[in-house]
């Protein structure tokens, strides 16, 4: 048969998928033809910049046709062993979630019993007793993603909706606003056009906590690695500030510094105590824009309550930088056109996820509001979105909600949730175990300050508590923090039934009473945009960071493979069983679905439904005489805002904040929360109380950072592909386990006899990890740097709080939240100890016998999850499924 | 910059006046008086909050509006503009202020009786849909905000 070309896009972006006898061949980057207009052209100090012509997606996105294949793909519904379906919900054996294994269920035994269950639960208990949450980014699409298939069903049905947290950037949106507003981007800051301003005037770029090669423009695949390319060709310089000398600042940087995690607000403050005394900042601009500066130049120079000036080397004593290096850098920046910013999107970077977070955040953006923020070639701009982009094309992203199949008007009806109660997810355990929390804070702040300071209390009054979890994508053991609490919230029998609903046999599927296995995007129809999480929603236009606004019809390149279903599909289903089938999908497929975001946009006026299918995606233009709306220009220069998703107080020209400037000592704290030890009015450095002058640090001396992963798109990527294990900078495969490298300091190896490849075990009072240790100049010394949100997770006695084998280093990160306040996750604020590990290793990862048994129980002659990733089995695997395709088509 | 002083009646009067006359919003609450234009410093006293009252109670072109939400401050008892149109163009610059002519959300009809309802307002990119029996209907329409089909639309309350 001939070879199929398909196209899909997942968080690593866009891809071609070839397919030939119903199995996936290769899957590789879109190469625009001949029909694609020319891309925008920046003209910069002599010299014309143009991207390639062609998606530049992250090297995860090729390992999309390995998981599709994966090892642990769950591929029949399956059933705990043990799970007992009594009439009550008690007895069902709740403690063996985890250690138990499954049986293999048809579709119909395993929704009916879903359907009975809600059923039940709902009779006893209300529609309150379910609730359900969906994983960070583990698939893409407006159908079949998060907000809309998702949403559509539990809103339907009645949920204890589970509130996030901005667990990637939790400083700037719990910070940030009440320096400068944006609490409608959740703290960050607005970049339009700024690439172009970047390149005509930018002088110094200050990359903290920010490693864009790993982060990848977030959804944006490599888009950015051509621009940041640019900017060193143009002999701007790069000053990388982190306690690991990142991927991005090896390759780039001129200057890098590795401050002591948690620290960074004391650099911040030093770096101003310099400005301050040596006249090095703009005094018109401060006059002009910024609220009680005076009083907060008090502070820094040593007139605060404090007495204590904030000179370089005070910087020096808390963040181990010399004082010299903090003097030259400040005097850097104060004296050339300097842009910057912490993480992805200026406000994403590690830093942000400490104990001291809030406080960095608002420190950064008062640094950058000190040089005239907004003025050209002065911003909070991090070198990874900003790209021109056709304002006047719209079609919407995943948080928009009018690009949701939940809402009008892609709907006919929009689904609305008649529960008032609500979960907090880094609390979830907490209030599942306890049967009780109260924390501030409507998740996502998005709509307003105030939401900020909202009560909550669970149960909330007149509510029954929660008596089912149904999970949907991805694994809270590596992306949620103290990942034993989560052990002991699944083995609690207050959790009467776990649904799990997921592509991969993760560690958290492994606690389920019954699992429904999707299939992944290759075996559905969808449609997206590369990177749009939505022009109007959270961190609008996105999409800036890709050099290309890229439209794709998500085709269906092969069947679902095995039973598994499509997620709509799936969720039809139970909709079906629990009477609001017709309700649910409107008599629509999931083709007619994606056709109605193609109807509902001004894709429509571009190109017809037949030929955007046929040819799988298409380009917007940007003409060359695009808008520019420079972000902050408008601010700087005092004319109404101009930049997208803007509030009509910024048309007034004033910022977010109470009184519209930017604020040294914040008037909403003063109004909202005066006594908030975590947040002063004035935002000051604070030591962590869990860092370096904590009390703990004598027993646990190291500082465990695991920011966002290099090899992984939070959980989705390690764990199903095994090629990725041979990189060894991520892991090494020893005895059937990829181990996780974590690397350590040579004085402080040799000080704890440990030598490069030695298995090690990073260990605190909440749990313990074995991991490989590389030994290397690149972390501070005081730091051990593994990479966070692990796909994996193998404890080493299954469903038990017990060392864990994966790579999982959530389980040492604290669960408690930033302030009483601030409910942000702070996984940068773990003290740890390690030691060379000398005991016993396995000789798997502990869960693939669960899988051989069910996969063996389906098919005698399948490969074994082993064979499979020591590379023996995957041949097998497409042969099979290509036999069945052949078959098929025969029949 | 020491704290306002709201005992100083005439001085008060004179700010609250000009602030309300540079505004181009439709309402207008206490604290953003406080806050934008006396100077801050704090929290208002409740005196602070009481002279503000009553200077606002005397402006003629302005009503009690009663408690409106606002998302910095939370809800708040608030006054609503009653004379006089919005100005929508910044005079300085020319710029169009587009928020201030649509509220996203709201809906719309036009002399031929059809009803729109405003989904987005960003930049001069103004977008709706055509509300038919009560659905979004059909596509997503372009309305250019100096358009005759812009200024003929009137907002249904």
């Amino acid at each position: 048969m001939a070879e199929k070309v398909t196209h899909s896009i997942c968080v690593g972006g866009p891809i071609a998928i070839h397919t030939e006898n119903g199995t996936i061949r290769r899957v590789r980057p879109i190469v625009f033809d001949d029909s694609v207009a020319k891309g925008w052209v920046i003209k910069a100090r002599g010299k014309e910049f143009t991207p390639d012509r062609k998606t530049s997606p992250a090297f995860i996105a090729f390992t999309e046709k390995n998981r599709a294949y994966s090892y642990d793909r769950i591929r029949y519904p399956m059933i705990r062993e043990d799970f007992v379906e009594t009439p009550d919900g008690k007895n069902r054996n709740t403690e063996n979630r985890g250690k138990s294994g499954y049986r293999r269920a048809s579709w119909d035994e395993a929704l009916d019993l879903v359907a009975r269950e809600v059923k039940r639960l709902q009779a006893a208990y209300g529609k309150e007793t379910i609730t359900a949450c969906t994983g960070s980014h583990h698939s893409w699409g407006l159908l079949g993603y998060k907000l809309s298939a998702f949403a559509r069903f539990f809103r339907m049905m009645g949920y204890t909706a589970i509130m996030d947290n901005p667990d990637s950037w939790e400083g700037f949106t719990w910070g940030a606003p009440h320096t400068y507003g944006y609490y409608w981007r959740l703290g960050g800051t607005e970049a339009f056009d700024l690439l172009e301003d970047g390149l005509q005037n930018v002088e110094t770029m200050v990359m903290w906590s920010h490693d864009p090669d790993t982060t990848r423009g977030g959804y944006a695949g490599n888009e950015s690695c051509l621009w940041r390319q640019w900017l060193d060709k143009l002999g701007v310089q790069f000053i990388y500030i982190d306690p690991f000398n990142n991927f991005s600042s090896i390759k780039q940087a001129d200057k890098w510094f590795g401050p002591r995690p948690g620290t960074d607000a004391a650099l911040c403050e030093a770096i101003a105590y310099v400005w301050i005394t040596e006249g090095l900042y703009d005094k018109d601009y401060i006059a002009k824009h910024a609220h009680r500066f005076d009083e907060w130049a008090d502070y820094i120079i040593g007139n605060g309550t404090d007495r204590i000036a904030k000179t370089p080397k005070w910087g020096e004593i808390e963040t181990g930088i010399p004082a010299a290096d903090i003097k030259a850098f400040a005097r850097r920046w104060g004296t050339t056109k300097t842009m910057g910013g912490s993480g992805l999107r200026g406000g994403f970077g590690g830093v942000c996820r400490t104990a001291n977070g809030t406080e960095f955040a608002r420190l950064m953006v008062q640094l950058f509001a000190m040089q005239g923020m907004g003025k050209p070639g002065s911003n909070i701009w991090s070198g990874s979105t900003g790209a021109p982009m056709d304002y006047n094309f719209w079609f919407g992203g995943y948080s928009d909600p009018l690009s949701q199949i939940a809402n009008a008007p892609i709907a006919d009806k929009t689904a609305v949730n008649p529960v008032k109660q609500f979960l907090y997810r880094p609390n979830v355990p907490d209030a599942i175990l306890d049967g009780h929390y109260e924390w501030y804070g409507n998740g996502f702040c998005g709509g307003g300050i105030d939401l900020e300071f909202v009560e909550h209390i669970y149960p909330e009054v007149g509510c029954n508590k929660v008596h089912m979890f149904w999970r949907y994508g991805g694994t809270f053991m590596g992306t949620m923090l103290d990942t034993n609490k989560w052990v002991r919230m699944y083995k609690s029998p207050e959790l009467e039934f776990v649904v799990n609903q997921d592509i991969h046999f993760h560690g958290e599927a492994r606690f389920a009473d019954v699992i429904l296995p999707a299939c992944t995007n290759l075996e559905r129809y969808d449609i997206g945009e590369y990177c749009n999480s939505g022009n109007g929603g959270y961190q609008s236009h996105s999409q800036t960071g890709c050099s290309w606004q890229v439209v794709v019809f998500q085709d269906k390149a092969i069947e679902p493979l095995w039973e598994s279903q499509s997620d709509y599909w799936i969720f039809a289903n139970v909709a079906e069983r629990l009477g609001f089938g017709a309700e649910y999908t409107e008599g629509r497929t999931e083709l007619e679905w994606c056709k109605r975001f193609w109807e509902k946009s001004d894709l429509r006026d571009r190109v017809s439904w037949e030929d955007f299918t046929k040819k799988g995606y298409y380009i917007p233009p940007c003409p060359e005489d695009h808008e520019r709306h420079y972000g902050f220009r408008w601010f700087a220069e005092g004319y109404p805002c101009d930049t997208p998703n803007h509030k009509n107080f910024q048309e007034e020209g004033k910022l977010g904040t109470f009184t519209g400037k930017f604020e040294f000592v914040s008037e909403s704290l003063l109004y909202w929360a005066p006594d908030d030890e975590v947040r002063t009015p004035i935002a000051t450095y604070k030591p962590s109380w869990e860092g370096h002058h904590s009390i703990k640090a004598r027993k646990y001396p190291f500082h465990l950072i695991s920011p966002h992963p290099r090899f992984d798109y939070h959980t989705q990527h390690n764990s199903s592909t095994p090629w990725i294990w041979e990189i060894p900078e991520n892991r090494k495969y020893i005895n059937g386990n990829p181990y996780l490298i974590a690397r350590v300091h040579p004085t402080k190896a040799a000080e704890k006899g440990i030598k490069e490849g030695d298995m090690i075990e990073l260990f605190n009072e909440r749990g313990s990890v074995v991991c490989v240790a590389h030994i290397t100049y690149r972390v501070e010394p005081n730091t051990i740097h593994a990479y966070g949100s692990s796909g994996i997770y193998n404890p080493t006695i299954p469903g038990e709080t017990s060392t864990d084998i994966g790579g999982c280093v959530n389980v040492l990160s604290p669960g408690r939240l930033i302030g009483d306040k601030v409910p942000g996750m702070a996984p940068n604020s773990t003290l740890m100890d390690v030691r060379k590990y000398e005991g016993e290793l396995p000789d798997s990862q502990l869960f693939e016998d669960k899988l051989d048994k069910v996969a063996f129980d389906g098919e005698s002659d399948t490969a074994s999850c082993k064979e499979i990733i020591e590379g023996h089995g995957f041949e097998k695997l497409q042969s099979l499924v290509r036999a069945k395709y052949q078959e098929g088509a025969r029949g | 910059m020491p704290r306002f002083q709201t005992k100083n009646t005439a001085a008060l009067e004179s700010e609250v006046t000009s602030y309300l006359n540079a505004l181009p919003a439709e309402t207008v609450n206490i604290y953003q008086i406080w806050y934008e234009k006396l100077g801050a410093y704090g929290v208002p006293a409740s005196a602070d909050i009481e002279a503000i009252k009553t200077v606002l109670a005397k402006q003629p072109d302005w009503e009690d509006a009663g408690v409106l939400p606002n998302e910095k401050y939370g809800p708040l008892p608030s006054y609503r503009r009653i004379t006089g149109p919005k100005d929508t163009v910044d005079e300085k610059s020319g710029r169009i202020r587009v928020q201030h002519m649509f509220k996203v959300g709201s809906r719309y009809q036009a002399p031929d009786g059809k009803v729109y309802q405003i989904a987005l307002a960003e930049v001069y990119n103004l977008r709706g849909f055509e509300v038919v029996d009560g659905h979004l209907d059909g596509p997503m329409i372009k309305i250019n905000p100096t358009s005759d089909l812009a200024k003929s639309l009137v907002e249904i309350k």
